[in-house]
């Protein structure tokens, strides 16, 4: 049961269909992120890639059903298998549509690397993978907030 | 073999295998704090979604199964802490010791009761500045946790002498009880009963680690119930 005093609060797209990407390949660290957006009222959807490859094919309809419309938002791990997070990063802002997205990388420590590998690639934030989930909620919240105070390019939908 | 009769060969094979040991020891770590993330995760989630329904007792084991948890990621963050002392490549500075002791000082957190005192001559000495800042750190977050002291008090000494730096951190603590209490320095070896669950039993282990690496030399001297002095030869580094 939900405890929490949030309002209903959608987040300020024109659309409120417009997803979140979620590229993640552990299935209780995928949980946790469905859960604090459900407990912090996102309702935007979430769709869920477990490599950089098939995260790839989600956004271009490559094999799979295209994302429509394009998630504004990539919350994304970096160790994966198959294709790792830099490597995704690298692919995407290298694709003249998906390039706009905002990313955000999910990293398990605050470790420089993760930090340095990723930074020219336009990243906008990172979040910790903490191991307390009420710490990630909180981060989800941050986030809420960072959403609703920017502005997002068009995404070619 | 190859490896005795050529020093320069031997220098590469010993930094490439501590270099392998570190990455292994990171690899592990990664590895297994995921399924702990999701072990901690999962139970707070099963108490939240049970909610009212649970009583005293089953609401303290699910926090003795997180405290578990938050134990185990402790002694990984600490493994990984160990393997990597001595993989790092050291960046020789001279390092003037009175001031390095009261950065550390003023950089941990020290509850209001401790006293602590300061005896360093205003000198340098040649060392790794983060390896002097990790040794201080471990030496006096010691003496201060295994203190019950009514009035604690931690002294940290530090002289120049010929070729490097005496160094003293000394409490009056606990002391250890114990018959061995140079075990101490051994990895995850915790000598105090009921202090284990708040105690790695690292510390130690990555002071003698950094000092014996060097050609330093390490002393730990203890009275039970008086308190405990631990004595540092750390010899100039020249590389």
């Amino acid at each position: 049961m939900d405890n929490h005093e949030t309002s209903l609060r959608k987040i300020p797209m024109e659309d409120a269909t417009i997803g979140i990407m979620l590229v993640e390949d552990d299935q209780v660290d995928q949980m946790t992120v469905k859960r604090a957006f459900k407990q912090n009222k996102v309702l935007n959807p979430v769709f869920c890639a477990e490599n950089g490859e098939e995260a790839l094919a989600m956004l271009r309809g490559d094999g799979v059903e295209k994302i429509t419309p394009l998630p504004k938002i990539i919350l994304l791990d970096l160790n994966m298998p198959k294709m790792g997070g830099v490597e995704f990063l690298e692919e995407l802002r290298k694709d003249p549509i998906l390039k706009k997205i905002s990313v955000f990388v999910l990293t398990t420590s605050q470790a420089d690397e993760d930090i340095i590998a990723t930074s020219k690639y336009n990243v906008a934030g990172y979040i910790v993978k903490p191991v307390s989930f009420e710490s990630f909620r909180e981060a989800v919240k941050t986030l809420d907030a960072f959403w609703a105070l920017c502005e997002f390019p068009n995404c070619g939908k | 073999m190859a490896l005795e009769n050529d020093p320069q060969n031997s220098t590469e094979q010993l930094n490439k295998l501590k270099k392998d040991f570190e990455e292994f020891v990171y690899i592990i770590s990664h590895d297994l704090k995921a399924p702990l993330r999701a072990i901690k995760n999962l139970s707070e989630w099963i108490e939240e979604d049970v909610g009212s329904q649970i009583d005293g007792e089953v609401k303290n084991n699910f926090e003795l199964l997180r405290s578990r948890v938050d134990w185990m990621n402790k002694m990984i963050d600490g493994l990984l802490e160990y393997s990597r002392v001595c993989s790092r490549t050291r960046v020789i500075q001279s390092v003037n010791i009175r001031n390095s002791i009261h950065q550390t000082v003023g950089e941990l957190f020290i509850p209001q009761n401790v006293n602590v005192i300061i005896e360093a001559t205003d000198q340098e000495f040649f060392a790794d500045p983060t390896q002097v800042k990790k040794v201080l750190e471990h030496l006096i977050q010691n003496a201060i946790k295994f203190n019950k002291n009514k009035s604690p008090m931690v002294t940290i000494k530090a002289e120049k002498v010929a070729n490097g730096l005496e160094l003293s951190v000394a409490d009056n603590g606990l002391g250890i009880n114990h018959k061995s209490p140079q075990l101490a320095f051994e990895v995850l070896k915790t000598l105090h009963g009921e202090e284990k669950m708040y105690s790695l039993g690292i510390g130690l282990a990555i002071v003698k680690k950094v000092i014996e690496d060097i050609g330093g030399i390490v002393k730990l001297e203890t009275v039970s119930d008086e308190g405990t002095t631990v004595e540092i030869f750390w010899p100039d580094s020249t590389q």
